[in-house]
């Protein structure tokens, strides 16, 4: 009876254990899409900083999907229409678009920092759970001697 | 689209002074519009989301 009992806690430990593992890597994931997020943001900041340094009348070349282009004029650089989400693009000034963006890199750095610190915690569930196997795999073994 | 999505928008867009260019995505493209129709199509969009969470509500039921 008691035997049986052993080999659920085992199954269950290892059932707990598969779960931790599956969360890690669903948090790994989703920290690589917040990644590329701020990495994409970060090169549009470097891109309308230096659309304004190139500055109004410079030739540019807009893509017309994968392989084909079509040359066009910088109006106003200070100018920057931004997706605020929902939809709806509005026409901001740069160091109004420069701002928002920064904004927004700040609060996925900080999501990021809460996934990073869901992580930590789940690998240190997933160290206890493995001792506790360990330990009860050792007990078993113990028994199954005698 | 989540509600918190649709609320942050409409919090923005009051926020912004009356001559700046509003665009509205329908589809790949992005239309101009006047605040009040981006405001108007917002809370559309908001309203369509609540129906949307009360039937998924009822059929729950």
């Amino acid at each position: 009876m008691a035997e049986k009992k052993e080999t659920v806690s085992m199954e269950e430990l290892n059932r707990e254990l598969r779960g931790y593992i599956a969360q890690i890597e669903a948090l790994r994931a989703e920290i690589a899409v917040i990644n590329e997020t701020i990495t994409e943001y970060r090169t549009i900041i470097k891109t309308l900083n230096t659309l304004k340094e190139l500055g109004k009348g410079k030739n540019i070349l807009i893509p017309v999907g994968s392989i084909a282009a079509i040359e066009a004029k910088i109006e106003n650089p200070d100018k920057v229409v931004l997706d605020i989400g929902a939809g709806l693009s509005a026409e901001l000034k740069l160091e109004e678009a420069l701002g928002q963006i920064a904004t927004q890199i700040a609060t996925l750095e900080a999501l990021r920092r809460t996934l990073e610190q869901a992580i930590v915690e789940a690998y240190e569930k997933t160290e206890e759970l493995l001792e506790k196997t360990r330990a009860l795999g050792q007990e078993e073994g113990k028994k199954s001697k005698k | 689209m989540t509600k918190e999505e649709i609320t942050q928008a409409l919090k923005f867009l009051e926020s912004l002074p009356e001559d700046r260019k509003l665009y509205y995505r329908f589809g790949r493209l992005l239309v101009e519009v006047k605040k009040e129709e981006a405001e108007s199509l917002l809370k559309e969009a908001l309203s369509s989301l609540e129906k949307e969470k009360n039937n998924q509500g009822g059929h729950a039921e």
